[in-house]
């Protein structure tokens, strides 16, 4: 896939976009196409990873739209809307379908729907290998027959058949493949009903208007897709539409003694079943008794959570293992290069306070993000990488299910609240695997109390340091508790409906290197871009109000919060303040406060007061820009607000508990 | 929106009176006879394969009431406990092996 006439000025366009199931190789195919020329962002607006690369192909230059991982084509979730809109609204030139030749049925009920919206379509039958070691051989010209489509056989990791790929989107692209205009038909009395409907639909709005094609439109308002009856009912002659929709739904439903949406969902598997058959052949009975094995394991009442408590302290260790190494080697590099080089160049031509600024700010804010947090995201991201690659993330979440289901989630949550646990940004990030917004936002709200390991620092450095190691402790408990009630609290308080865990389990795969390694590139530019910014320009900020001799009032003018509610000396305050911006800077800010040693000015009860606070309030600024980035600005700041809320009164309360107890 | 599916062989308007998913044993056998849930649930579910008529296999239920894990039209699905308890079947009895002479 090299160059070809890349210096030429006449080079054709395409756009290209993948779709598919999850787990089919999509990512990988993604790769394979766009190697490191690619970047990771967000749909506009949405919370739906976007991945876009380029690629140049025999004189063209094909840019390539990795569309999220879908099931259907349905209104359920936000990838799925991100989805289809994008394919009748964009155009894309080509849309190559990736299918999992295992998985052949489930997978086609994906390409029906494709079809459906008459998208231009290559199918890319990916994964032939594995489907032939369970003894499972797809006739793909046969498939490209009866679809009427181009099927290339792909076995996308190593990259075989992507060249001829490649030419069939091209071929598709120029035109040169016949396409039938309604490849498939439905049941008899489904289909005239789809008829009546697309002829109505017709008579009051041209494919312009709507952008969708009209039997699309019909179908999808038999299956009473919320969104497209939106879509209808804002058009004039839209009432009388939707009336007849109505109709036609009812008269299915009873007729099938099922809801329209299943009745359609049954007739397209049904197709899809016909087709899958026609050209399967199995050499063997295809059942993974291998993976029941292994599951058997993983998913075990005593086996499988003792594994996964192994792996998570494994991966805890070797994050912070070599997170300490990165970490320390950038301090040193600091300490050592940048900044004697840097207040060299500008000593001659600034005063001692802009110095200051910038030393500490601009500088201290870069070392806070480079030195601080990104060692630790670079084996995080690895390490998620290698969980998603291997398939051994869905066991996670079926072991952690019901434990999920008590805090008001489900299993998939397990995995952004245990990333937490090391730092708040990839947490908030890892919201993105729930379903829907509610669960989304419910998650967003527990992961930012959850003790990352800034917060860690502090419990250990002051509670287990001065008052035990069993107050420590406890405070950890308090806060899993608080992570139940938020959850339990959300969960009541939130519209919408909750959603169980409906989830594929895929085969385990080995994970390739140059995957994981794309992967994590591409989500530590993405952290890169946003977050390290918003660091360094709070520091830059903070550092200038201090020079402004502005800190001290504003921490006098806290007081009544510190002493009068949380019973704290005000010098607390200063710590607490500069906490938003860096967590790991309180300790050292209670220690300079404090004259060298915090225990003169705080007893064991206020600092168990100080830390609880520390643990709760308010995430530092790299979380606050995680949190805007998945949920906008607005959620994020009443995610922000409701932790300072918390941990305020909360800690009042403790105060006052200690305080009775005599603890104080 | 918020309708409340209610179909399959129990008929509409009642509870979800029958076997449900969440009561098969590991390695038994089904065949899906409707479901009681919302839009959604409904909705997603179909969309993975369970629509009435389809046969799934219980692989295995995990511990502490926690997900199923059924095989559904060649590829295997985990279900949450709850959700599992909304879709009615009938379970498919195989004979066993017959007896020797």
């Amino acid at each position: 896939m090299e160059a070809e006439g890349r210096g030429s000025k006449r080079k054709k366009a395409l756009q290209v976009a993948l779709a598919g199931n999850a787990n089919v190789g999509k990512s990988a195919l993604f790769n394979q196409l766009t190697g490191l020329n690619q970047t990771v962002g967000n749909w506009p607006g949405k919370t739906v990873e976007r991945a876009e690369g380029t690629l140049y192909f025999k004189g063209y230059r094909i840019r390539v739209l990795d569309l999220p991982g879908i099931y259907s084509l349905s209104a359920y979730s936000q990838e799925e809307l991100v989805a289809r809109e994008y394919i009748a609204v964009e155009r894309p030139d080509v849309i190559v379908d990736v299918i999992d030749a295992s998985a052949l049925e489930r997978n086609l009920y994906l390409t029906l729907q494709l079809m459906e919206l008459e998208a231009p379509l290559v199918v890319c039958l990916n994964q032939v290998d594995f489907a032939a070691r369970r003894g499972i051989r797809i006739d793909h010209k046969a498939l490209s027959e009866l679809l009427g489509v181009p099927v290339v056989p792909t076995v996308a990791i190593t990259g075989k058949g992507l060249e001829e790929l490649l030419e069939a989107v091209i071929a598709v692209a120029e035109g040169r493949e016949a396409r039938k205009s309604v490849p498939f038909e439905f049941k008899e009395d489904v289909e005239r009903c789809i008829r009546e409907l697309a002829e109505e639909i017709k008579k009051h709005a041209s494919q312009e208007n709507l952008k969708y094609p009209a039997r699309w439109v019909a179908i999808k308002l038999l299956e009473r897709d919320p969104e497209v009856e939106r879509l209808v009912g804002s058009l004039s002659g839209g009432k009388a539409i939707l009336e007849l929709a109505e109709r036609l739904a009812r008269r299915l439903e009873e007729a099938h003694g099922a809801p329209s949406p299943v009745v359609i969902a049954s007739e397209r598997y049904a197709i899809a079943s016909l087709l899958a058959k026609a050209v399967s052949r199995f050499t063997r009975e295809p059942r993974l008794t291998l993976e029941e094995k292994l599951d058997a394991i993983t998913c075990h009442r005593i086996a499988g959570y003792a594994l996964l408590a192994i792996m998570a302290l494994g991966a805890y260790a070797l994050i912070f293992g070599i997170g300490n190494i990165i970490a320390g080697f950038m301090e040193e590099l600091f300490d050592a290069y940048v900044v004697p080089y840097v207040s060299l160049l500008l000593a001659p031509s600034l005063p001692a306070w802009a110095l200051n600024v910038i030393c500490n700010g601009l500088l201290g804010g870069l070392f806070g993000g480079l030195a601080i947090v990104l060692p630790y995201l670079l084996p995080l991201y690895v390490l998620i990488a290698l969980l998603e690659d291997s398939g051994y993330l869905p066991r996670v979440a079926c072991l952690m299910d019901p434990i999920m289901h008590k805090m008001g989630l489900h299993g998939k949550a397990f995995i952004p609240l245990i990333l937490g646990y090391g730092c708040n940004v990839p947490a908030c990030v890892g919201c993105r695997i729930m379903e829907t917004d509610r669960e989304r936002t419910i998650v967003g709200l527990t992961v930012v109390l959850v003790p990352c390991s800034a917060r860690t620092v502090i419990i250990m450095g002051l509670v287990a340091r001065y008052a035990g190691l069993w107050p420590a402790l406890l405070l950890y408990l308090i806060n899993i508790a608080l992570l139940f009630a938020t959850g339990r609290a959300a969960y009541k308080l939130l519209p919408g409906e909750p959603v169980g865990l409906i989830m594929e389990m895929p085969p385990y795969r080995r994970p390739m290197l140059k995957s994981i390694a794309i992967k994590t590139w591409a989500r530590l530019k993405s952290f890169i871009a946003i977050a390290l910014p918003l660091i360094v320009l709070g520091s830059l900020f903070l550092e200038l109000l201090d020079a402004l001799g502005l800190i001290w009032p504003v921490v006098s003018a806290l007081a009544p919060i510190t002493s009068g509610w949380l019973f704290l000396p005000p010098e607390a305050g200063f710590p607490l303040v500069f906490g938003f911006l860096r967590k790991e800077l309180v300790i050292t800010l209670l220690v300079d406060v404090a004259g060298g040693d915090p225990a003169a000015i705080m007893g064991p009860g206020q600092m168990f007061i100080f830390s609880f606070v520390s643990m709760i309030y308010v995430p530092c600024v790299a979380t606050i820009a995680a949190l805007v980035r998945e949920f906008g600005w607005k959620k994020a700041m009443l995610i922000s607000l409701v932790s300072v809320i918390l941990a305020l009164v909360l800690g009042g309360l403790l105060a006052r508990l200690l305080l009775l107890l005599g603890w104080l | 929106m918020g309708y409340r599916w209610r179909w399959g062989r129990r008929g509409l308007g009642q509870g979800p009176g029958g076997t449900t998913l969440a009561d098969l044993g590991p390695g038994s056998e089904a065949v899906v006879r409707g479901v009681v849930a919302g839009y959604n649930v409904a909705r997603r579910l179909a969309d993975m394969g369970i629509t009435p008529g389809t046969v799934v296999r219980v692989v295995r239920k995990n511990a502490l009431m926690g997900p199923i894990e059924v095989e559904v039209r060649g590829t295997r699905l985990l279900l949450g406990r709850g959700i599992a308890s909304k879709v009615l079947v009938e379970p498919i009895v195989r004979p066993g092996p017959l007896p020797p002479g």
